[in-house]
């Protein structure tokens, strides 16, 4: 591999006092992050204070979020949907601009600049996203796709090669267009496209999320190699506990637009402090987990069925002050007579327009469907 | 075809005789409700030599299975592995284009090649289904109440109790009683598979087919769903075949697990053993990825 980051290294004297957030004082808040030896890459290369992020309906999609990505670390985002993860995202990598507080990329603000300011913040900062097929323009070849952020440069074909070969694609893949590809392949040209620019950060936004389980190792296997080879900070960004696990050293959890909890991984999934946490990883199933427990079903009223009451419009709820109140706590609803023989009336015989059911379209493949979608658009005002 | 020993599951066993447990011929009379059905652990669904076609070739390739009388089974597999292809065919479901042949019996019933009237009878009464995406499922134009109704009503149930038991059914899974005025668009992911699955089980079928109904939930959500799903099979001796590519899931709501590769069983056997110690490289390797 030819390509070693040497193009756009870190160059941390180069950070251009910015007005307001020069010191990003890291250590203020919840979780102060234990700071690797040398002195120059001390300075987290992200940090995020105060960040609240408010939506037209009033809807707060971060409330107060701050923590610092250490440089070179790995570092997870875990949260259902509506916690604000998805937000968060948007806003580390300033597609987004938050209603308040700030974001320092290598110390230099990023919230506060207009998009032609943010050209090295597009070098050194790329994102993968969940849905490949969304993210790659199905009119242009895999090598165009690949070498676009690159603009051009001499030398184009030669780093198209190196990047295909990095994330295990044929070289004559670059001919093709993205269709052609399946979903795993899909999110190796997002990753070398993503790394085409040499970033210093990669930040992964449930791109395995929507992957078949023996494709979303060889993309885990994958990604954490690229990230040890290329030497960069990954910010993992997932709904699945057990992913973010496996791939991050340190983890934050969200709920609701707030970081509930953040330390290293063991510590949090081994001795979560928070009580969300605890009941994140206690639904979170394990196979290991599973298999050494009591199935399903036979101590029902634990995990019990409290989400939210209600019908209740999707947009501008989750965040107000706590919905506490009305939780139908109570699990088990058996009425005394469940199921006996129902009296059997005269049969209509509208076979066509029978139950809803029937209207199932032909069985959802894993692969393609995007359950993020259905997460954010409804997020789902949890159980307390 | 790695097979292990377990009790009720025979992989291409002998052929149940027809009609074992009786009223399979009328099923809009089936007296066989509820939890009479218990003694006979039974073969209640049995699968032989199933495969499905396509113009290129093969999709699901000589599959054969049993599933007994109120037993939770699992069908595992990566996508394109066919699991989702087998259920759409005992369904009978299958997309244009693709051609079942083999045999699918219900209670001794074949339900492959029988027609269309007669399985859409079958469906929602004797056979529940719940999807991966529960919207497209649901009428976005009725109110749940209706719908679940109407589950109800099509199959027998006087309208006027079929809203009540609407009601009753819905409240068993945690829904609250305005739920059954609400329209489908404004229940989150996990309402509305609560929804589908009230439906599912509104007539007290003799098979739960579930098909990822919990894959794109958040965990929490998903916890509380597979909990409704294998507590409303246990109370009704409901069968269940449950396909997913989550092992864990797997490993928490099913007794005995097949596995799928390419259009192919290649294992099967009691839950725990597969899981914890596969025997073919194709489960080893799915063992492996989990987390």
């Amino acid at each position: 591999m030819t390509s070693t980051p040497d193009g756009v290294p870190a160059t941390p004297a180069s950070a251009a006092p910015t007005p307001d957030a020069a010191t990003p004082a890291p250590a203020t808040s919840d979780a102060a992050t234990p700071a690797p030896a040398t002195p120059d890459t001390a300075a987290p290369i992200l940090a995020v204070r105060d960040l609240e992020r408010t939506y037209r309906g009033g809807v707060h999609a971060l409330r107060g979020v701050s923590l610092d990505v250490p440089r070179g670390g790995r570092f997870g985002i875990v949260g259902e949907s509506g916690s604000g993860k998805s937000t968060l995202v948007r806003l580390l990598a300033a597609l987004d601009r938050p209603t308040a507080g700030t974001v320092t990329f290598d110390r230099r603000r990023i919230d506060d600049r207009r998009d032609r300011d943010l050209g090295f913040l597009r070098r050194r900062l790329q994102v993968v996203f969940q849905d490949p097929m969304g993210s790659l323009d199905p009119r242009m070849r895999v090598r165009d796709i690949i070498s676009e952020p690159l603009g051009r440069t001499r030398g184009r074909d030669e780093r198209v090669a190196e990047l295909l070969e990095a994330v295990d694609l044929p070289a004559d893949a670059g001919l093709q267009y993205p269709h052609r590809f399946s979903g795993g392949q899909r999110q190796r040209i997002s990753i070398a496209r993503a790394l085409a620019p040499q970033p210093e950060v990669l930040i992964a936004d449930e791109a395995v999320s929507a992957l078949d389980v023996l494709v979303r190792k060889q993309i885990l296997d994958l990604l954490t190699r690229l990230v040890d080879e290329y030497a960069l900070t990954l910010v993992f960004v997932s709904h699945d506990l057990g992913v973010v696990r496996k791939v991050c050293d340190e983890v934050a959890v969200m709920r609701r637009g707030e970081l509930v909890e953040h330390g290293p991984v063991d510590d949090v999934y081994d001795a979560p402090r928070h009580d969300y946490t605890r009941e994140l990883i206690a639904a979170a199933p394990t196979l290991h987990g599973a298999l050494s427990q009591p199935q399903r079903g036979r101590s029902f009223g634990d995990a019990a069925p409290v989400e939210p009451p209600g019908p209740e419009p999707p947009g501008p709820e989750p965040h107000g002050p706590e919905p506490h109140g009305p939780e139908p706590h109570g699990p088990e609803p058996h009425g005394p007579e469940p199921h006996g023989p129902e009296p059997q009336a005269a049969e209509p015989q509208s076979s066509e327009s029978q139950s809803p059911e029937s209207q199932a379209p032909e069985s959802p493949d894993p692969e393609s469907p995007d359950p993020e979608s259905s997460r954010s658009e409804y997020p789902p005002s949890e159980k307390e | 075809m790695t097979e292990r020993a377990c009790p009720e599951g025979h992989l291409g066993g002998v052929e149940r005789p027809e009609g074992a447990l009786g009223g399979v011929d009328r099923p809009d009379s089936s007296p066989d409700q509820g939890l009479h059905r218990e003694p006979e652990r039974d073969g209640l669904l049995a699968v032989d030599g199933l495969s499905i076609t396509h113009d290129d070739g093969e999709l699901v390739d000589d599959v054969s299975f049993r599933i007994a009388q109120g037993e939770r089974v699992g069908l595992i597999g990566a996508s394109g592995s066919g699991k989702s292809l087998t259920a759409s065919a005992i369904m009978g479901l299958l997309p244009d284009g693709l051609a079942a042949s083999g045999s699918v019996t219900l209670r001794g019933r074949q339900l492959l090649g029988a027609p269309e009237r007669e399985l859409s009878r079958l469906r929602g009464k004797d056979l529940g289904m719940v999807f991966q995406e529960p919207m497209t499922a649901l009428n976005p134009a009725m109110r749940i109440g209706r719908q679940v109704a109407e589950a109800l009503t099509i199959h027998g149930t006087a309208r006027r109790r079929a809203a009540d038991r609407a009601r009753e059914l819905l409240d068993r899974v945690g829904l609250p009683e305005r739920t059954a005025r609400a329209y489908p668009h404004e229940l989150s992911g996990g309402q509305r598979q609560r929804v589908l699955l009230t439906i599912a089980l509104a007539n007290d079928p003799a098979l739960l087919i579930c098909d990822e109904p919990t894959t794109a939930l958040d965990v929490t959500v998903q916890a509380q769903v597979l909990d409704l799903v294998a507590e409303g099979v246990r109370d009704r001796g409901t069968s269940l075949l449950f396909i997913t590519h989550d092992l864990a899931v797997i490993a928490s709501v099913c007794e005995r697990v097949l596995v799928c590769r390419d259009g192919r069983l290649v294992e099967e056997g009691p839950v725990r053993a597969v899981l914890s110690d596969p025997e073919h490289d194709y489960t080893r390797r799915l063992v492996e990825a989990a987390l």
